[in-house]
């Protein structure tokens, strides 16, 4: 019973990532991803609850603190200062991204079906969900033009490895659970300052204006 | 070891406070009590195979000592490269505050690497890789260009993305040692995981290997994921391009070879090797492709690091005795040839503001010192005797051909051969023709090249009995034979 | 005979909440919104006065709009016969295939699009083009999730499925059924035509698409084809509440559980039916281009529910 939970909450998870790639809208973005996280941390609560771990009631509040509260807010922030255009612009349709998103969720359900994960696991079917959403994340960093959806992305990967680490195991050492939330948020703060400076300086930017850019 | 580290984090926090001239002097001097530390170890770990501190969380042995060495002789050549490289930088107008925040992102992305090498915990060693991502961002934004924006973002993304893949692994990794090791950071720590590995769930490890090599991959310029190297090397500062192209490949590398260790010796070297040599090879390829249309002289030098870490993959994926050996030989190699050949063009660079190719002409007559290092390096990274370089690719080659990979070492050759001669063209056009402009040469600049140049050479002829000794314990931790 | 006229009350229990369901979303809305709006009762007043009334046809218009609305109307009358209320015996229990089902209803929407051709005017063949993209989207997503439970219960017939989801297998997959759910709630609201496919309150010509088919109807044809919507919103509820998620109190003892089950049965209903409302007020109307993507999302969800289910 305490598995399922585990395993509906990780699903919500996942469907929310994939609400976030139907998403056309950056402050509908950052709702959602807020959202996610919320879930991540609840997950984390609970596993907590069940093992009676210290260590995950900590990474559970960082999670809700930092990922819930902070990065949101200082997206919003960004997005507000810059005027950002609200439209996301995208390579793949939405369409056509979603379809996508069911092969790559089949895929990796026929993929971790193959691998015996023996032990005692705390919930099986975690460890699927977390790998698409991890693909999605990386979709969403591809197939998007904006750097803002792009980190967004980088975000909601990182939400399905946060997953994964505390859901499959009974969490990650502390130590670097922390040193993985610092590395998450300075990583957020450098790239809403890059992004910053992208567009005082960059007036066309997208990944579009890369292309010439490589070789 | 934890001094060395403790200096640098210190050191770190201190360059912003103090007046620039100290720093310049003071960061040689630092610097050089880093090597000098680092090098002192080397007969305790010859005597005593390995070494701990702080409980277990550092450690050195024979692999990442010889990394860690050639790292800080990396850094204190750079360190003298610096004044001279930052003093240009000034007279054309760069403020002195900015050559401080310089400082200390360079100081903290050594100090990352220094972490990465030296630390025997897998989760510490990727928050460590994540911090060189992390400092070297602003230092590809340095000069605040469009290009570089652009590229500081490129790279951000793209490392970040790839360390995320890795750290994928790492859980996984996790997950699979968990059981046997129990909760906490015992279960991630090299040396314990080394020793039971043979009784690990191979389809783990499977996919954690499969991510450690896309995600750290990344950072290290393997073929599917390099696209950030060459903007960032172009954009960046030129020592922190030599100290990235040096070392920071070569330490996520380490990483990866740490962890092909354990799945190994869990029976999987099949599976690991063929997807090293595949990766390698095509590093190696895509490297020659883009090496000989190249416009843009760091670029060129950039893509030239990518083909050695190829080489590299190449050499530990034949996997035999001989293969790793050269491996790390070409590992330890490259350091100094590309930190020599980075420095030769960053002079250039730094007294001509183009990076072009074709607008670089006659450097035998603008700047004759120069222009006799960059040949010479030319030569040495393109693998000509007497160069190290040519011993290690030799005995790469040799490897390959007792382990019967014919068709391979033909590809391979086929590839080095473009790589030189593009080398050769682009570089020969920039060298010779004429100018009429005499620039001035820098004598603190010329000095690492120098101490840089004589190590290859040095490296090239004889090769020292310590390091004979460390690189066949390394050859034998790889191998997991005696491992204490 | 008992078992029939179960049958035939569990029917007619359907037909007759119809119209009530939709006016308790009305009603909800407008005390949410903070207006006093329509009687709950509302929808029945409605349907007597259209009866009484004349109807007047375009002259344009063919056989096809007489004998549409009563075809529309008696499909969605003709499921409401395969769903259970409170006991499995149903009056199309012997043939109650719930793919049989789907189609069924599909013919009744094939009607009313024919119908919102046959007036001759622009707006007809505008809304019935709309619901046809909108059906034909909406319906991979719910063969989908039709096929979930019929996994689950090894059966697709009706009354197999109600039994076998009232033991355990609700519990035992919670996160496939949990998925499985959350798609039928996409399909139901663009089946039902509620935000944020279709708005049922406007007549803004943009942005109708049920409303544009039945512009021209009047009198009796009207009430034909009001009754048919209602009754379809009813049996997509129903099947929520009864078929997919069945918690809740099922009994056919005594006369008195049968009559706490259908009390039961209400309040899911109309517990059901605020719900979807209080979700539209919190929603806008999607852009008619951005229907597909929310028809996709509701796919994959129940794509995913199979996956998490069978793989």
């Amino acid at each position: 019973m305490f598995s399922d939970f585990i395993e509906l909450i990780g699903a919500f998870v996942l469907v929310l990532a994939i609400l976030q790639i139907t998403s056309d809208r950056l402050y509908f973005s950052i709702k959602v991803y807020a959202i996610q996280s919320f879930f991540v941390s609840i997950s984390i609560l609970s596993i907590g609850i069940y093992s009676s771990s210290f260590d995950l009631y900590v990474s559970s509040f960082l999670t809700l603190v930092i990922k819930t509260f902070i990065i949101p807010y200082a997206l919003f922030k960004t997005i507000d200062e810059m005027k950002i255009k609200r439209e996301i612009k995208a390579f793949v349709n939405i369409t056509n991204s979603l379809l996508v998103i069911s092969a790559i969720i089949i895929f990796t359900f026929l993929l971790t079906r193959y691998i015996n994960i023996g032990g005692s696991v705390i919930a099986k079917e975690i460890f699927p969900i977390s790998l698409s959403i991890i693909f999605i994340g990386a979709f969403i960093m591809v197939s998007r033009q904006k750097p803002i959806t792009q980190l967004i992305g980088f975000l909601t990967l990182e939400n399905g490895i946060m997953l994964v680490a505390t859901s499959v195991t009974y969490g990650m050492p502390l130590i670097v659970e922390i040193g993985i939330f610092f590395d998450v948020i300075v990583g957020a703060t450098m790239a809403s300052l890059i992004i910053h400076h992208i567009n005082h300086d960059i007036d066309d930017m997208d990944a579009t204006s890369l292309s010439d850019f490589k070789e | 070891m934890g001094y060395i580290l403790a200096i640098q984090l210190i050191w770190t926090a201190l360059v912003k406070f103090l007046p620039l001239r100290v720093v310049y002097v003071a960061q040689v001097f630092i610097t050089a009590i880093l090597f000098l530390g680092s090098f002192s170890y080397i007969p305790k770990v010859i005597h005593q195979k390995v070494i701990f501190q702080i409980k277990d969380y550092l450690f050195l042995d024979s692999l990442n000592i010889l990394i860690l060495t050639s790292l800080l002789f990396l850094v204190f050549c750079i360190a003298i490269y610096s004044i001279g490289y930052m003093k240009k930088e000034q007279e054309q107008g760069l403020s002195e505050d900015k050559v401080k925040t310089f400082y200390m992102w360079k100081n903290l992305f050594v100090f990352c690497m220094s972490v990465v090498l030296v630390s025997n915990n897998f989760g510490i060693a990727w928050i460590a890789i994540e911090g060189t991502t992390l400092s070297t961002t602003f230092l590809i934004g340095f000069y605040n260009t469009k290009d570089a924006i652009k590229a500081s973002w490129q790279y951000i993304i793209i490392c970040s993305f790839g360390i995320a893949l890795g750290l994928f692994g790492v859980v996984t990794l996790y997950f699979a040692t968990y059981h046997a090791l129990g909760e906490g950071m015992n279960s991630l720590n090299w040396i314990n995981i080394i020793k039971i590995s043979s009784n690990l769930d191979p389809s783990l490890l499977k996919i954690s290997f499969a991510f450690f090599l896309v995600g750290f991959g990344t950072k290290a310029g393997l073929a599917p994921m390099h696209s950030w190297l060459p903007d960032a090397h172009s954009q960046a500062p030129t020592p922190i391009s030599a100290l990235m192209s040096g070392v920071l490949l070569s330490s996520a590398l380490y990483l990866i070879l740490r962890l092909k260790a354990i799945v190994d010796s869990a029976g999987l070297v099949h599976f690991t090797s063929n997807l090293l040599l595949l990766v390698g090879m095509l590093s190696i390829f895509i490297a020659a492709i883009a090496i000989i249309g190249q416009k843009d002289y760091k670029r060129l030098l950039a893509f030239s690091s990518m083909e050695h870490m190829g080489l590299m993959a190449f050499a530990f994926g034949v996997g035999n005795r001989l293969g790793v050996f050269a491996g790390l030989l070409h590992l330890i190699n490259h350091v100094f040839a590309k930190g020599l050949m980075f420095s030769s063009v960053g002079s250039v660079l730094v007294n001509f503001h183009t990076r072009e190719i074709s607008k670089i002409k006659g450097l035998y007559k603008s700047m004759p010192l120069t222009a006799v290092f960059i040949t010479l390096g030319v030569l040495g990274i393109t693998g000509i005797p007497p160069f190290n370089i040519f011993i290690s690719e030799f005995l790469i080659l040799t490897s390959a051909l007792d382990a019967h990979m014919y068709w391979q070492i033909v590809v391979v050759l086929l590839f080095l051969v473009m790589i030189f001669g593009g080398f050769i063209y682009l570089f020969s056009s920039m060298l010779m023709g004429k100018s009429d402009e005499v620039k001035k040469e820098d004598y603190k600049m010329l000095l690492p090249m120098a101490m840089l140049l004589g190590m290859m050479i040095y490296l090239g002829i004889t090769m020292p009995e310590n390091m004979k000794i460390l690189l066949n314990n390394a050859v034998d931790i790889l191998s997991n034979k005696g491992v204490l | 005979m008992q078992t029939f006229l179960m049958a035939l009350l569990q029917f007619f229990i359907i037909l007759i909440i119809s119209p009530f369901i939709v006016g308790l979303m009305q009603k909800t809305k407008s005390l949410v919104r903070g207006s006093v709006g329509p009687c709950v009762f509302q929808p029945y007043f409605n349907i007597l006065k259209l009866m009484q009334k004349e109807v007047v046809l375009s002259n344009q218009s063919s056989y096809i709009s007489i004998i549409a609305p009563y075809i529309v109307a008696v499909v969605p009358i003709t499921v409401a016969g395969f769903l259970p209320v409170f006991d499995s015996n149903t009056l199309m229990s012997f043939s109650g295939d719930i793919i049989a089902m789907v189609y069924i209803l599909a013919l009744g929407t094939f009607f009313l699009a024919l119908f919102g051709f046959d007036q001759g005017s622009s707006f007809g063949g505008l809304g019935s083009s709309r619901e046809m993209t909108v059906a034909s989207l909406a319906e991979p997503a719910f063969i989908m999730v039709i096929f979930t439970f019929a996994l689950q219960s090894n059966s697709t017939n009706i009354s197999h499925i109600f039994d076998s989801m009232r033991g355990d297998i609700f519990f035992n997959y919670p996160v496939s059924s949990t998925l499985a759910l959350m798609a039928l709630y996409f399909v139901t609201l663009a089946e039902a035509g509620r935000i944020p496919i279709d708005n049922p309150e406007t007549h803004l010509e943009l942005t109708m698409i049920h409303e544009a088919m039945i512009l021209d109807a009047s009198g009796r044809n009207l009430a034909l084809l009001e009754i048919g919507s209602f009754v379809k919103t009813t049996i997509f509820l129903t099947l929520f509440s009864n078929i997919f998620m069945p918690l809740g109190f099922y009994d056919t003892n005594t006369i008195w559980t049968i009559g706490f089950s259908i009390f039961i049965y209400f309040i899911k209903m109309s517990t059901l039916g605020v719900i979807i409302a209080i979700g539209e007020l919190t929603l806008a109307k999607l852009r008619y281009f951005r229907i597909s993507d929310a028809m996709m999302f509701g796919f994959v969800l129940a794509l995913i529910s199979m996956v998490t289910y069978r793989l």
